[in-house]
């Protein structure tokens, strides 16, 4: 049996296993030949062994996404082709041209007109969520394209806010990886 | 004492003081706005009552909501929390008009600290230090710049009404004042309907220690000791603990001494809380009076066994303390972090929705106070926080060591939450040897991204493809055999659907 997974930063993570007993199966972890025996499943959780070892695996399944949770650490997979851009951890390479609401909310204030040059970091539109001011900005250096906003909107989570269109690669080629990221500074 | 109180707060705070009436055999009714009908404040009181939209200014901040409510059901008293109208002094006043009991200080000396403006000029007359700062900062933008320019850079910016952080900012030069100055108003009236700001020289790398007291109503005063709450993003607390590292015996004893003259001078009775800062050279200032019930109060529970929601209802019941000073023992350290659905590696954005699955931890020294359960919604109305976990050790290292298997094996799976962030924290070299200061994220965590040990990602990949499998199995069994011809590598993989 093999699935391929992909994570909230867009990789894919292919998984393989074969079933040796209704509740006993065989993997590769890391290059190892690895037994998972099922010992208990409930709703929203397991009991695994793993080489003999026991392990806790808090787990649930939401349309198509997974998640898991292990050790305080939460894995979230998705089990559809199109990949979402809520990931938990950041995409290394391409930029998103489009600033979408990252949660519903208020527009306090949008401070880019269509043209505009932005650089990143650069604060476009002030969205007020759970009391909290919260600034949305440019990831890369780019030009507004569209601003599909006003001051005063109630938005919902995923509403298309600002569309930018950025500039080819840097001259010396690299992306732009350090500056991402669309939370409050 | 009351028959019933009608608690007028929701979340982990509201089940937090029900549990406490329940044992001194006090009815409850709990309050709930239209976002939370799946919150478990509701089951955990006597009685409930919806008080309103979602909206905290139509709910939680509407106060003839929650009188009416209170007279609907029959209580004697109302017990506020935290946040919401827990420090409102007009608040305390209609709800002593209306022939109930606040279950806080009088209205008087909420009026009274309540106002940092108000606070700070009766304090300098105490003889406890305070922060330098402008009174009343100027409408006018040319003059503010003027009159900041005197205080001196860098300086902070907040709400004069209201705590918790909201509204603050820290303004390092001029440029970014006026902007700064807006966005604190803006909170500010959000938060608290009432947008005054107050201005005072920024201190840096400083400690926030804060003393608890407890005063009757017949003049017994006392004091549980300090919390360390330096560990702030935003001026929002993360994690606390008590005794603080920083704090001598003798250092305790004058901060005390100052929280206890305070207190005194503004005839304060019930819980409170009197904030300082702390400076690198052990000089410390006072900052404000929280009036009411705070939300780390757990370590403190922990350290003296005391728990302050009875003792804030005996008081507001008008029976004497019972203890003085010297009866109060402290023993070991505690610590409190705090859940919070929200996503560290994103600037800390709020991540509502619905938690699909909740762990609390369990174990020696460790206590859980949730405000969610498995299918609650994180609704995006309210305060982001979803739990607090606490942890008490003979020493600093045992609670230490406790919070941090607390934070492994707590679990919420649907909203992204803070827990692998606190976990960092609480193992990082510098917040082990005690080196806090409220500075310290920023220095230690502030390009924070997830890590987890080798191993774990592909064992929580393969539990899902497994469980998963095993589902499809049960429910889709027809589909066996069925694979869709596409071109899609997607749904090529037919694993999901195949079972084995």
């Amino acid at each position: 049996m093999k699935t391929t997974l992909l994570a909230t930063n867009g990789t894919a993570v292919t998984v393989e296993y074969t079933q040796r007993g209704n509740n006993d199966y065989e993997t590769q972890i890391n290059g190892q030949a690895t037994r998972i025996q099922l010992l208990s499943e409930e709703d929203g959780a397991v009991t695994l062994l793993v080489n003999g070892q026991p392990l806790r695996v808090h787990v649930v399944h939401d349309g198509q996404r997974s998640l898991a949770a292990i050790d305080g650490h939460v894995y979230e997979f998705s089990r559809a082709g199109e990949k979402k851009g809520t990931g938990r951890q950041r995409e290394t390479g391409r930029l998103s041209p489009e600033i979408r609401s990252p949660m519903p909310g208020k527009i306090l204030a949008v401070r880019v007109s269509a043209g505009d040059t932005v650089e990143a970091g650069q604060v476009l539109v002030l969205l007020e969520a759970m009391k909290m001011e919260n600034a949305l900005t440019a990831e890369g250096i780019g030009q507004v394209k569209k601003i599909h906003v006003s001051v005063g909107d109630l938005v919902e989570l995923g509403q298309l806010l600002v569309e930018l269109e950025f500039a080819t690669a840097h001259q010396d080629g690299s992306e732009e990886v350090e500056k991402r990221g669309n939370g409050e500074k | 004492m009351f028959q019933k109180i009608l608690i007028a707060n929701r979340g982990e705070i509201a089940i937090r003081v029900a549990r406490t009436c329940r044992e001194l055999g006090i009815a409850t009714v709990a309050v709930y706005s239209e976002a939370d009908l799946s919150s478990p404040h509701l089951f955990a009181a006597d009685e409930a009552v919806c008080i309103g939209p979602a909206q905290a200014s139509q709910s939680y901040l509407n106060a003839q909501a929650l009188i009416s409510a209170a007279q609907q059901t029959g209580a004697q008293a109302i017990h506020p929390g935290y946040g919401f109208l827990s420090e409102n002094s007009a608040f305390a006043q209609l709800v002593r008009e209306a022939g109930l009991t606040f279950i806080g200080p009088s209205s008087e000396s909420l009026a009274a600290v309540g106002n940092k403006i108000f606070a700070r000029q009766t304090v300098t007359k105490l003889g406890v230090p305070v922060v330098p700062a402008l009174e009343h900062p100027s409408r006018d933008p040319a003059l503010l710049r003027e009159q900041v320019q005197a205080l001196g850079y860098p300086v902070l910016i907040k709400a004069a009404s209201g705590g918790g952080g909201k509204g603050m900012r820290i303004v390092r030069q001029e440029k970014e004042l006026l902007e700064a100055a807006a966005a604190a108003e803006r909170e500010a009236v959000s938060a608290f309907a009432e947008g005054t700001i107050y201005i005072e020289r920024y201190i840096e790398r400083p400690r926030h220690i804060e003393v608890q007291i407890l005063g009757d109503q017949h003049g017994t005063l006392v004091h549980l000791g300090e919390r360390e709450c330096s560990i702030q993003r935003r001026y929002q607390k993360i994690l606390e603990e008590t005794p603080s590292p920083a704090v001598s015996p003798q250092l305790r004893d004058a901060m005390t001494t100052a929280a206890l003259t305070v207190a005194k001078a503004a005839g304060y009775y019930n819980a409170g809380t009197v904030e300082f800062i702390l400076d690198d050279q052990g000089r410390f200032y006072f900052l404000e009076v929280n009036a009411r019930l705070q939300v780390e109060h757990p370590i403190t529970e922990w350290i003296t066994g005391l728990d302050l929601v009875r003792e804030q209802i005996r008081i507001a019941a008008g029976e004497r303390l019972g203890f003085a000073q010297n009866d109060i023992q402290r023993r070991g350290h505690a610590f409190e972090c705090r859940v919070y659905a929200e996503d560290p590696a994103r600037g800390f954005l709020p991540s509502p929705g619905t938690v699909l699955a909740w762990n609390a931890p369990t174990g020696p020294g460790i206590r859980v106070d949730a405000g969610v359960t498995a299918q609650t919604v994180v609704s995006v109305y309210y305060d982001p926080l979803i739990a607090k976990l606490s942890t008490w050790g003979q020493d600093r290292e045992q609670a230490r060591r406790r919070m941090e298997s607390a934070l492994r094996q707590c679990a919420v799976l649907g909203p992204t939450t803070n827990l692998p962030f606190l976990l960092d924290l609480v193992t990082h070299p510098a917040f082990i040897a005690g080196d806090t200061h409220t500075g310290f994220l920023t220095e230690h965590l502030s390009q924070w991204q997830p890590t987890s040990s080798a191993g774990h990602d592909l064992e929580a990949a393969l539990t899902i493809a497994i469980t998963h499998a095993r589902k499809s199995r049960v429910t889709t069994a027809t589909s066996v055999g069925g694979q869709p011809v596409t071109a899609s590598p997607w749904q090529q993989l037919g694993g999901w659907r195949m079972g084995q």
